[in-house]
């Protein structure tokens, strides 16, 4: 088993793929997807989010490599991949 | 005849010192093993100055051990010389005043008035005379001036200050105790697992310090912006156009952005309602060092050791009180009006020390913090004798305006609010007026108020919207701490003192654990935190390093024994020693990974090889000793792409990049010169084109 976080190599932590900065980056980034949501009137898919969550200067360094992360086919397809098996 | 010696904290010291004692104004200069001393002889009494030059003494492992051996529990007061190489100098210095203090009746201390002062006069008086501090008296004074010099050496205090100089020396040991037990833990950790040594440190304060600044990058790299959105509009009363904006500041929804910009396009408003409203804005409070700090790094920039350091120079020279204090409060046996007389000498400030001395009552804004041994800084009205340097001008301006304006009168500000009315939605325009300067006019430039000075507007006039539009806007993330926000925020939590603080972030700085103004936490910092966090929570436990703060403090006061607090400090860290030694080789692997992560990434350019498109690095020849930029696809791509480095400096790769071909640029810096910016790529390019048209 993978004992290093998948996007910097540091400690991961025990319930996750992602040391606790990538991990942090991630709640943030599903937290504040909800946010956004509200603020675009609900037309606003995943993928559009990250992009431009990507663009922004003001988001952070961690949150830019997850949602880079996130937008890469591979990881979604094994994220979903993940999803499917949890159900 | 009778004999007095007096020790100074520092040679300047001695000096104004020598020269506010001899009647005649002129004291003889005379020097012993290179340290310089005055006489003063009077009919019947033989006065000598002597100083120190700093700390001479300094807490070192009892007996002798070796350097790198941990955990050490027994310490004793040193000679700095035996302690540490090269200090031939110090050794000299504590030969002579051993030699002057021969034959000697009365011994006084007159080093700076607080714990460290009072520390390096008892050491000299206990260890170098002999145990004279049992018996010698001690100057208190908050200024340089002739006048209280004169008063402090007519009336010393009989003993010595002791509960300052066991606040002093517990502070010391107990630092002493955690900084070499801890840093010598992190470092020979990483030593027994890579067998190369990198100094890492932590402490009593720089651990909790510290970890403030990696808590708020952490905020920082895990921020995600959120979209919001304002009303801009510009209204036309009365012929001039004016900004107004929507009575909700942020609209976090683009639907109601978008409503709202529909509902008022190309519509009159009505100005409904008309408000105005007086404020009053109190004088700023005298500065105590920190504020002092603060200040001086918002207005120049000027990082908090330096602006100490300056303030220290302006002291010496009698220009200031004690810049290290605490206190906020400026008592009237300073002299007001003396001080603003003398200031009135200069001319730069003679319009407003007249107005102040015009005044029926002087009664300065005192602020609530206290130092029971100075007052907050002051000038002494002095002008200065000599040419002062442009950072040392720049503070004293400060320090002199900010003294007149704590005299000043309350300002007052006017503030107006229109509402305008469109249908249903409100609009409202803003202006401000000043109404009265007060102290304002004392303290400028450093303090401006700007006004927005609105036409004058009647309920129920016409409002056209000229201009509408929602803007979209992101939250921002929280800042990062600048040298000046980090010293108040250390003062806040009480961790520190005011002495220390700027040091502690001096030495973050060199550590390579935070890097720039506006403080950027290293990856080292992130791991240094964590492995204290995960295996000593207490040592970066602010709550701890406040507890011990406290009963420092309280040994001041008299209220706890320096016994007592190294006891507890003792007990406290035993345990924690005893279990990072026990993890030694987990907490060596993860910092040797970072150390070289670091060396790595300083090492690593931003931009790729042009050629290949691997990562280039600054490589050092084996065969001739030189730097350079190489590709890492060396062995990979046969790529050769490489650039030359200037020799000599020391070279920093910087975040910018060139405007001319994008390429990173480096810098270099060599002592006593500017620091050089280059682009290594321009630069080939410009040589191989030199060296084209030289051959044709």
């Amino acid at each position: 088993m993978r004992q290093n976080c998948r996007l910097c190599g540091s400690p991961k932590l025990d319930n996750s793929e992602f040391c606790e900065l990538h991990h942090k980056a991630e709640l943030s980034l599903d937290e504040c997807y909800k946010i956004w949501l509200k603020s675009y009137n609900g037309a606003l898919t995943m993928q559009s989010y990250l992009q431009e969550v990507l663009k922004l200067q003001e988001t952070g360094q961690a949150v830019k490599e997850m949602a880079a992360h996130l937008l890469k086919p591979q990881s979604r397809s094994a994220d979903d991949e993940a999803d499917t098996n949890n159900l | 005849m009778k004999q007095t010696l007096i020790i100074c904290e520092k040679p300047d010291a001695a000096l104004r010192m020598a020269e506010a004692l001899s009647e005649s104004g002129k004291a003889s200069k005379r020097e012993k093993h290179g340290a310089p001393y005055y006489q003063i002889d009077t009919k019947d009494e033989r006065i000598i100055v002597c100083s120190a030059i700093g700390h001479l003494y300094q807490v070192d492992t009892k007996g002798s051990s070796e350097r790198h051996y941990y955990p050490v529990w027994d310490f004793a007061w040193k000679p700095k010389y035996q302690v540490e190489k090269g200090q031939r100098k110090q050794e000299l210095w504590l030969r002579a005043i051993a030699e002057l203090s021969r034959g000697v009746d009365t011994y006084i201390s007159a080093c700076d008035y607080d714990i460290e002062g009072s520390l390096i006069g008892y050491m000299i008086l206990e260890y170098t005379c002999n145990g004279a501090a049992q018996i010698a008296k001690r100057m208190k004074f908050s200024t340089l001036t002739e006048r209280e010099l004169r008063e402090a050496y007519a009336n010393p205090m009989p003993r010595l200050d002791f509960p300052l100089v066991n606040a002093g020396m517990c502070r010391h040991e107990v630092d002493w105790l955690y900084g070499v037990n801890l840093s010598r833990a992190l470092t020979e950790s990483a030593y027994k697992f890579s067998q190369r040594y990198s100094t890492l440190s932590t402490g009593r304060v720089q651990g909790p310090t510290l970890r403030y600044v990696v808590e708020r990058e952490k905020e920082i790299m895990t921020f995600v912006p959120l979209p919001y959105w304002t009303i801009e509009a510009i209204i036309e009363i009365d012929g001039r156009e004016i900004a107004a904006g929507y009575q909700v500041e942020r609209l976090e929804t683009n639907r109601e952005a978008e409503e709202v910009v529909e509902k008022s396009f190309g519509k009159i408003g009505i100005v409904e309602d008309l408000e105005l409203k007086k404020y009053y804005l109190t004088p700023p409070t005298p500065f105590d060092l920190s504020t002092l700090q603060a200040e001086a790094y918002r207005h120049f920039g000027f990082p908090p050791s330096s602006s100490l350091r300056i303030a220290e120079r302006l002291y010496l020279d009698a220009l200031v009180s004690y810049p290290r204090t605490s206190s906020q409060k400026l008592p009237p046996m300073i002299g007001y009006r003396e001080i603003l007389n003398g200031l009135s000498k200069t001319p730069q400030y003679e319009k407003h020390s007249n107005a102040l001395l015009s005044a029926k009552a002087l009664r300065p804004n005192e602020g609530k913090k206290t130092d029971p041994a100075h007052p907050a800084i002051y000038p002494t009205g002095i002008s200065p004798k000599r040419r002062l340097e442009p950072r040392e001008q720049k503070v004293f301006d400060l320090i002199v305006k900010r003294f007149m304006a704590t005299f000043g009168s309350v300002a007052t500000k006017q503030s107006e609010k229109v509402t305008i009315k469109v249908g249903d939605q409100t609009f409202l325009v803003h202006g401000s007026r000043i109404l009265e300067k007060g102290w304002i006019e004392f303290y400028e430039p450093f303090s401006k108020l700007e006004e927005i000075i609105l036409p004058s507007i009647t309920v129920g006039q016409k409002a056209a919207f000229k201009r509408l539009s929602a803007e979209k806007k992101f939250t921002q993330p929280p800042p990062r701490y600048n040298p000046g926000s980090l010293l108040r925020l250390m003062e806040e939590e009480n961790i520190g003192t005011k002495a220390t603080r700027a040091e502690i972030l001096d030495t973050l700085y060199r550590r390579g654990y935070i890097k720039g103004e506006r403080i950027v936490a290293t990856s080292l910092a992130f791991r240094i935190t964590e492995l204290l966090l995960k295996y000593c929570p207490r040592v970066i436990d602010v709550a701890f390093t406040r507890e011990l703060e406290g009963m420092m403090e309280r040994i001041e006061s008299g209220e706890e024994t320096r016994e007592h607090v190294i006891l507890e400090a003792v007990e406290h860290l035993k345990p924690i020693i005893e279990d990072l030694k026990a993890k030694e080789t987990e907490i060596g692997e993860e910092l040797t990974k970072t150390i070289k992560e670091m060396k790595m990434a300083d090492i690593t350019l931003r931009t790729p090889c042009p050629q290949c498109g691997s990562k280039l690095h600054v490589i050092r020849s084996r065969r001739s000793g030189k730097r350079f930029i190489g590709c890492s696809g060396m062995w990979k791509n046969a790529c050769r792409f490489g650039l030359p480095l200037p020799q000599f400096g020391v070279l920093t790769l910087l975040e910018k990049d060139c405007r001319e071909c994008g390429f990173q640029l480096i810098q270099v810096k060599t002592k006593g010169k500017r620091p050089m910016i280059s682009c290594p790529k321009c630069f080939q390019a410009k040589r191989q084109s030199m060296s084209t048209s030289k051959s044709a």
